[in-house]
C-alpha cells in the first residue's frame, strides 16, 4: 500500500500544504509584517498583539540594576534585546562591521503558558559590513532568523545559569557564550551569514554605563521609556571564514541591553541612534526619536575613558541630517549628519562610505558602520548608525 | 542602388499575387498561424508550469527529500530535534501528522509543522503581517486548500468538530491553491489536538529538503542513538513527477506544427504554380535566377515573419484559454500550483520565434525552390511519379528505421520521439503510393470485363472518376498526410489515454479493493496500536460477521541491484493477492506456495526491475538478506504505476523465513457487503480496541478521487486532439479550393460539354472522400502502432512502468465521423464557390476561343 499514484499524489499533495501555506503568507502585502511590529514598539493594540499593556510590567525610575543577573531576560516586559555591533580592521587595515541581535518578543503573558506554547518568540538579526574596496567580499550582507520561546531551540541563560555556568545567548547554533560563569565577558561568538562563518572573541577593556538616568531610558513625554545599559568598551578579536579563506579581524564591539513593555509614543515614527569609539578613548552614545509633530526627542552619554559616563539631554545635543540618500531598494534616508555638542565643544560630520547597509528584515532598518570626522578640536571615531522608520519615495 | 530597387520590385511583382488572390494569402496565413499558434501554446503552457514548479520549491525549501524517524514506534525526541538544530542542521523542521475523522464522517489528514522553524521563510514570515501570528497563537487556526473547505463544508474562521465531539482551530481558506486536502496547521495546535505528542515529547518525525552530500553526511553522524534518516521515497521531484504530462503536451504542440506546415505546402503550391507565368516573364526580363530566388527567400522571410507574430499572438491566447485546465490538472495530479495568470517571458518568444522561423523558412522554401529548379529545367510541370517514387523511398526507409527503433527498445525518451516521429512522418510520405494504388481499383482496367455488366456510361464514369483521383492526388497530397497525421496521433493518444483509465481503474481495484485500511504501525505517532491489537479486531470481525476478509502486509526497505528496493509480503489467500495485475509470468505457482516449501522461493518483481535488469519469469534471483543468500524465482512481473523503486513480492510464509524482522505494513479489511451495518460496527469496533481515527481510513473516497483526478488531467489532450483535427481539415479545404480554382476553366469547359453540376459535384468529390476513406482507414493501423509504442516503448524509457494496451474501436469510429464531416464541409463550402465562379470561366472560355 506504501505506492502506486493515488498515495504518491496524497503524499505529494501534502507536502506541498507547506509550499502553499508560506507562498500565500509571502503574497500579502509587506507593509502588514511592520505593522506587527510597530504595533508592538508602540503598545497599540493590534489584533493579534490583543494583549494590552497592562499584561505587561511598566519601566519606572529608580529601578536597581544588578550584573550580571540583569544580563538575564526579564520576563513580564514585552520586549527585550541583546545588541552587538563591532568596528574593526583586517591586515590590511580595511574596515569591516558587524552586527548580531537577539531580540525577544512577548506576544502574551509569559506566564501562563510554557512549552511549545510559549507567547515568546525570539528572532536574531546578523550581519557582516565587509570594505567597499574588497568588493570580493560580497558587499553587505544580513540573515534573519526566527524561533519560538519555550522549547530551548533559542534563549537567554536565567540568572541562575549566568551564576553557576557563566552567559550564553543563542539561536540554533548562533551563540554568544561567555568564558567564565558568573559573567558576560570575556565571551565567544560564533554565528553565520550566507556562507561565511564567524568566530569571535570578545574581552572587557571597561565597565558598564547606565544610560539615561541611572538605566532608565525616557523615550517620550507621555512616560513611554526603556531600560537601558551598555558595554561601550569590548575587545573583538576574530576570523571571518569562507570557501575562499579566512581573514582576522580585530577591533572594537558595543554591547546595548534594552528592555521595555512600551517603546515608542503614538506621534512617534522611528529612531536615529549613533554609537561612537572616540580616538582619545571616550565612547559616545546619541540618539533622536523623530516625532510626526515636530518634538523630536534626544538624549545621550559621554562615557569617559575611565568609565565615567556623563548624561545629554535634550537641549546638549544638536544633531543634523545633511543629506539624504536613496538607496537601491528606494529607501530615502539621511546617510550624513552633523553632530554638535555645544556644551562641550565637540563636533563631528558622521557619514558612512557603503550606503547600502540596510537590513532588509521583518522590520526593515539601515544599521551599519560610520566614521566621525571631527570638526576642529575634537577626536575623530568610527562606530555604528541605527536608522529606522524611514520609507521608500512614493 | 540599381540592384536594391531592383530586387524590391521583384519581391513586389511576386507578392503583388496574394493581392490578386486574398483566399490563397488567407490559407497560407492559416497554415503559419495555426501551426505556430498551437505549438506556441503548448511551448507557453509548458514554460509556465515549469517556471511555477521552480518557484514552489524555492519558496518551500521544504518539500520533504529526508526524514529522520524514530526506530521505535515512539517517534522523535523534541529534545533530540532541538539539538540537531542547535548543532547547526537548520534545515530541519518537526512535523506532526495525523488524520481525524470529522463530525459529518469525513477524514481529513492534518501536516503540522513550526512555522518559525520551516527554512527559507524568513521573507515570507517577515511579509505575512498577522496571518501567521493567528497561526502560532492559540486558538490558533488552521489552513485550508479552497477545495478541500469546499469539499468538507468548512467556512472561513469557523472551527471543523472532530467526531470525537472536539473543535479544530477555526479554518483559514487559502484560496491560492485550489486543490489539496491536507490541513496545515501549527505544531503547537497539534500537540493540545493530539495530546500524546506533548505528553511524551515527541514528533511523528524531522524533516527536511534536498542536502548535499556534505550535509547528509554530517547529518547522519550527528543523529543521536535512537533515529534513522531515510529518503522520503514518496515525494519524487516536481518537475520529474509532471514530465509525462508535458512530454505529452509538447508532443501534441509539435504535432500541431507539422500539420500547420501542411496547409503552408499546399497553398505555397497553388502561389507558385499561379505565377509559372511570372516567373517566366521576370526571368525573361533579365532577372537572374539568384535575383529571383532571393526575392522568393525574401517573401518567404516576410511571410513567416508575418505569421509568427500573429501566430505567437493566437498562441497566448490559446494558452491562456487552455491554462485554467492545465493548472486544475496539476494542482489535482501533482498537487502543485499555477499562477492563473500568463507571462510572455522574452525567452519563451525569443525560442518560439527562432524554432518556428527557421521550420518556416524550410517549409516554404523547399517547395518554391525545387519549383524554381524544375522551371528553369522543363518549362512545364509535369508528371508525378517521380515525386512518387522518391517519398515513397524516402518514407519506408523511415518507416523502417523509425520501426526497427522502437522494435527494439528505446533507450532514452528522446530517440523514442524521434522514432515515432520518423515513423509517422515515413507513413505520411507513403500515404500517395497507398492512394494511387487504391484509387486505381477504380479504374475499369482494374475490373474483369467480363463481369462488368454496367455498360459504358458506368465504365466511362468509372474511367473518369480514376482520372480525375489521378489528377487531383498531388494536389490534395499535402492535405490527406495532415489528415492521416492527426487522425492517427488523435486516435493513438486516445487509446492510450483509454488503456492508461482502464489500468488505473483496475489497479485501483485490486490494490485498493478492501474497503479500510489501517496504517502501519511503525510510521505514525506515539499512540499505536499493537499488531496484536488488529489481530484481535480481525478474529473478532469474522466472528461478529461485518469483516469476510483481510490482509496484513509486511515489508522491509533494502537496496537490490543497485536501487533501492522493497520486499514485500502477501497473504496469498487475501483477496487482492489474488488479482495482481501482471505484465507477465503467472500467478499459479506463488499462490500455491506453502510453508514447507524451500528454496528457490517464488517471487514477482515490479516491471521496473524486470525493464532495468532485463529480468522475466523463470529467471533465478539472489537477495541478501543481512546474514544469508535468499534465493528465489521469479514467477511473474507485476505492473506497479508510478512506483520509482524495484519491488519484490514474497508469500508471506517465505517473507517470514527470510526476513523474520519485517516491518508491518499495515492492514487491509473487507467488509461484509451483505450487511447494511458492517461500516457502522467496523467504525465501533475500531474504537473499541483503542485504534484511533488517524490510523484509519475508508478507502472508497480514494478510488474515487483518484479516477476524478485522472479524467481532469487528460482533458487538455482531448482538446488538443480536436485543434489539430481541425487544422487538417482546413489544410483539406485550403488544398480543395486551390484545386478548384485551378482547374476552373477545365471544369467550365466540362459544363459546356453538358455535364451536369450535379455530375461535376460527383466527379470532383467522389475522390476526395474515397481519398479521405483511404486515409481513415490507414490511421487505424497507425494509430494503434502509435499507441502501442507510447505505451510499451515510451513509457517504459521515461518512466519504467507499462500498462496493457486496449483495443478500442469506439476512438476511430468517432475520428472517422469528425473528419467525414469535415470532409464533407469542406467540400460543400467548393460547390458553393464553384457554382458561383462556374458561369463567370464559362464566359472566359467563349472569349478565349
Amino acid at each position: 500500500m506504501r505506492h502506486g499514484p493515488a498515495r504518491q499524489w496524497r503524499q505529494l499533495r501534502k507536502h506541498l500544504v507547506i509550499a502553499s501555506v508560506l507562498a500565500s503568507l509571502h503574497s500579502q502585502p509587506q507593509a502588514r509584517g511592520t505593522e506587527q511590529y510597530d504595533s508592538i514598539l508602540h503598545n497599540t493594540p493590534s489584533q493579534s498583539a490583543s494583549s494590552a499593556s497592562a499584561e505587561f510590567r511598566q519601566v519606572t525610575p529608580g529601578r536597581q540594576f544588578q550584573f550580571p543577573q540583569d544580563h538575564a531576560p526579564h520576563p513580564g516586559f514585552r520586549i527585550e534585546w541583546w545588541y552587538l555591533t563591532a568596528n574593526m580592521k583586517d591586515e590590511q587595515d580595511r574596515d569591516w562591521g558587524l552586527q548580531w541581535t537577539l531580540f525577544r518578543t512577548a506576544l502574551g503573558d509569559e506566564s501562563r503558558a510554557e512549552g511549545w506554547e510559549s507567547p515568546v518568540i525570539w528572532m536574531a538579526h546578523a550581519a557582516l559590513s565587509p570594505p567597499v574596496l574588497l568588493p570580493e567580499a560580497g558587499g553587505h550582507q544580513f540573515e534573519q532568523r526566527f524561533a519560538r520561546g519555550g522549547i530551548g531551540q533559542a534563549g537567554v541563560s536565567s540568572v541562575d545559569d549566568i551564576l553557576e555556568h557563566g552567559f550564553e545567548a543563542w539561536l540554533d547554533d548562533w551563540l554568544l557564550k561567555s568564558r567564565q560563569a558568573g559573567a558576560l565577558l570575556p565571551a565567544a561568538l560564533h554565528f553565520s551569514v550566507g556562507d561565511k562563518q564567524l568566530a569571535f572573541e570578545l574581552r572587557e577593556l571597561g565597565p558598564i554605563v547606565l544610560q539615561g538616568d541611572k538605566g532608565y531610558s525616557r523615550k517620550s513625554s507621555d512616560g513611554q521609556a526603556s531600560y537601558y545599559y551598555s558595554h561601550p568598551n569590548i575587545a573583538i578579536e576574530g576570523r571571518v571564514m569562507s570557501k575562499d579563506g579566512s581573514i582576522a579581524l580585530e577591533g572594537l564591539a558595543w554591547l546595548d541591553r534594552e528592555w521595555s513593555s512600551t517603546f515608542l509614543a503614538e506621534d512617534q515614527t522611528g529612531w536615529d541612534w549613533f554609537a561612537l569609539h572616540l580616538d582619545d578613548g571616550r565612547k559616545l552614545m546619541i540618539y533622536r526619536l523623530r516625532s510626526a509633530l515636530g518634538q523630536d526627542n534626544f538624549s545621550g552619554t559621554l562615557v569617559a575613558a575611565d568609565g565615567h559616563a556623563q548624561t545629554l539631554d535634550q537641549g546638549a545635543i544638536d544633531l543634523t541630517p545633511l543629506q539624504s540618500t536613496t538607496l537601491k531598494n528606494g529607501v530615502v534616508l539621511p546617510l550624513r549628519w552633523r553632530l554638535e555638542l555645544p556644551e562641550l565643544q565637540l563636533g563631528w560630520t558622521l557619514s558612512t562610505d557603503n550606503p547600502e547597509q540596510f537590513m532588509q528584515t521583518t522590520v526593515p532598518y539601515w544599521e551599519g558602520r560610520i566614521e566621525a570626522e571631527p570638526m576642529s578640536g575634537s577626536p575623530a571615531g568610527i562606530g555604528y548608525m541605527e536608522l529606522t522608520g524611514y520609507r521608500a519615495a512614493d | 542602388m540599381l540592384r536594391a530597387s531592383t530586387g524590391f520590385t521583384v519581391v513586389k511583382t511576386l507578392l503583388s499575387h496574394y493581392r490578386y488572390h486574398p483566399w490563397q494569402s488567407l490559407f497560407l496565413m492559416t497554415g503559419l498561424v495555426a501551426g505556430v499558434a498551437l505549438w506556441a501554446a503548448v511551448q507557453l503552457i509548458n514554460a509556465e508550469a515549469i517556471a511555477s514548479y521552480e518557484t514552489a520549491n524555492r519558496v518551500s525549501g521544504a518539500s520533504i527529500a529526508w526524514r529522520i524517524q524514530g526506530s521505535t514506534s515512539q517517534g522523535v525526541p523534541a529534545e533530540d530535534y532541538i539539538d540537531l538544530r542547535r548543532a547547526g542542521f537548520t534545515s530541519l523542521f518537526p512535523v506532526i501528522e495525523e488524520q481525524v475523522r470529522l463530525e459529518n464522517g469525513g477524514s481529513l489528514r492534518i501536516f503540522a509543522s513550526d512555522l518559525l522553524a520551516l527554512p527559507g521563510a524568513g521573507g515570507a514570515r517577515a511579509d505575512a503581517g498577522d496571518r501567521w501570528l493567528d497561526l502560532i497563537q492559540p486558538p490558533y487556526s488552521m489552513t485550508l486548500s479552497a477545495g478541500a473547505a469546499k469539499n468538507l463544508g468548512a467556512a472561513e474562521g469557523e472551527p471543523l468538530r472532530l467526531r470525537s465531539g472536539q473543535s479544530l482551530p477555526p479554518v483559514t481558506i487559502d484560496t491560492s491553491t485550489p486543490a489539496g486536502e491536507t490541513a496545515f496547521m501549527d505544531i503547537a495546535a497539534a500537540r493540545t489536538l493530539f495530546p500524546q505528542y506533548a505528553e511524551l515529547d515527541v514528533f511523528s518525525y524531522l524533516a527536511t529538503g534536498a542536502l548535499s552530500e556534505t550535509e547528509l553526511n554530517a547529518l547522519a553522524a550527528a543523529l543521536p542513538t535512537g533515529l534513522r534518516l531515510q529518503r522520503d521515497t514518496t515525494v519524487p521531484d516536481l518537475k520529474e513527477l509532471t514530465a509525462s504530462l508535458h512530454q505529452h503536451l509538447d508532443a501534441l504542440g509539435l504535432l500541431a506544427f507539422v500539420v500547420g506546415t501542411f496547409i503552408v505546402f499546399s497553398a505555397q503550391r497553388f502561389a507558385l504554380i499561379y505565377r509559372q507565368q511570372t516567373f517566366s516573364v521576370l526571368l525573361d526580363l533579365g532577372v537572374s535566377f539568384r535575383w529571383l530566388m532571393g526575392a522568393v527567400l525574401a517573401e518567404t522571410v516576410v511571410w513567416s515573419i508575418a505569421g509568427t507574430s500573429i501566430g505567437l499572438g493566437v498562441g497566448y491566447f490559446i494558452a491562456l484559454t487552455l491554462l485554467p485546465e492545465v493548472a486544475a490538472t496539476l494542482s489535482n495530479l501533482y498537487g502543485a500550483s499555477m499562477p492563473a495568470q500568463l507571462l510572455l517571458r522574452p525567452d519563451t518568444i525569443g525560442v518560439a520565434w527562432l524554432l518556428s522561423l527557421s521550420g518556416l523558412i524550410l517549409a516554404v522554401t523547399v517547395p518554391v525552390l525545387s519549383r524554381i529548379v524544375g522551371n528553369k529545367k522543363v518549362s512545364r510541370f509535369r508528371s508525378t511519379v517521380p515525386v512518387d517514387i522518391v517519398g515513397l523511398g524516402l518514407g519506408l526507409l523511415m518507416c523502417i528505421t523509425g520501426g526497427a527503433t522502437l522494435a527494439q527498445g528505446l533507450v532514452d525518451p528522446t530517440q523514442g520521439f524521434l522514432a515515432i516521429g520518423l515513423t509517422l512522418l515515413g507513413t505520411a510520405l507513403l500515404l500517395p503510393a497507398v492512394l494511387r494504388r487504391g484509387l486505381s481499383f477504380w479504374s475499369p482496367a482494374a475490373i474483369d470485363p467480363g463481369r462488368d455488366g454496367g455498360g459504358d456510361r458506368v465504365r466511362l464514369f468509372r474511367r473518369w472518376l480514376a482520372a480525375e483521383a489521378s489528377v487531383q492526388l498531388p494536389a490534395l497530397r499535402p492535405a490527406m498526410m495532415a489528415l492521416l497525421l492527426s487522425l492517427s496521433a488523435a486516435g493513438g493518444i486516445e487509446l492510450m489515454v483509454g488503456s492508461f483509465r482502464t489500468a488505473l481503474e483496475d489497479w485501483l481495484e485490486s490494490r485498493l479493493s478492501a474497503d479500510i485500511f489501517i496504517a502501519p504501525t511503525q510510521t505514525s505517532g506515539p499512540h499505536i496500536a499493537t499488531d496484536s491489537i488488529v489481530t484481535n479486531l480481525i478474529a473478532s470481525g469474522l466472528e461478529t460477521g461485518w469483516l469476510v476478509a483481510a490482509h496484513q502486509r509486511t515489508g522491509i526497505e533494502t537496496r537490490w541491484l543497485n536501487r533501492p528496493t522493497q520486499i514485500r509480503g502477501f497473504d496469498v489467500s487475501a483477496p487482492d493477492s489474488k488479482s495482481l495485475p501482471l505484465a507477465d509470468g503467472s500467478l499459479s505457482n506463488w499462490l500455491a506456495y506453502d510453508a514447507a516449501s524451500r528454496q528457490p522461493l517464488p517471487v514477482l518483481v515490479n516491471e521496473q526491475a524486470s525493464y532495468l535488469r532485463g529480468l522475466k519469469p523463470g529467471d533465478a534471483i539472489v537477495v541478501d538478506n543481512g546474514s544469508e543468500a535468499v534465493h528465489m524465482r521469479i514467477e511473474g512481473i507485476v505492473h506497479d504505476y508510478g512506483n520509482a523503486e524495484f519491488a519484490l513480492y514474497l508469500p508471506a510464509a517465505a517473507m517470514q523465513s527470510a526476513w523474520p524482522n519485517a516491518e508491518g505494513l499495515g492492514t487491509s479489511l473487507w467488509l461484509n457487503p451483505e450487511r447494511s451495518d458492517s461500516e457502522a460496527l467496523a467504525t465501533a469496533a475500531l474504537d473499541q480496541a483503542g485504534i484511533p481515527a488517524a490510523q484509519w481510513l475508508l478507502q472508497n473516497d480514494l478510488r474515487t478521487m483518484s479516477l476524478n483526478i485522472f479524467d481532469r488531467t487528460f482533458a487538455v489532450t482531448a482538446a488538443l486532439n480536436v485543434l489539430t483535427l481541425l487544422i487538417a481539415g482546413v489544410a483539406l479545404l485550403a488544398a480543395l479550393l486551390g484545386l478548384m480554382s485551378q482547374r476552373l476553366p477545365e471544369l467550365a469547359l466540362w459544363r459546356a460539354l453538358g455535364l451536369s453540376r450535379i455530375e461535376i459535384a460527383l466527379l470532383t468529390m467522389v475522390p476526395v472522400i474515397a481519398m479521405a476513406l483511404l486515409t481513415w482507414l490507414l490511421s487505424i493501423p497507425l494509430g494503434i502502432a502509435l499507441a502501442w509504442a507510447l505505451v510499451n516503448r515510451l513509457n517504459i524509457v521515461s518512466f519504467g512502468w507499462s500498462m496493457p494496451l486496449e483495443l478500442e474501436w469506439l476512438p476511430f469510429v468517432q475520428l472517422g465521423l469528425l473528419s467525414f464531416g469535415v470532409v464533407v464541409g469542406a467540400l460543400a463550402l467548393v460547390q458553393v464557390r464553384l457554382g458561383r465562379q462556374l458561369s463567370g470561366a464559362i464566359n472566359q472560355l467563349g472569349a478565349d476561343t
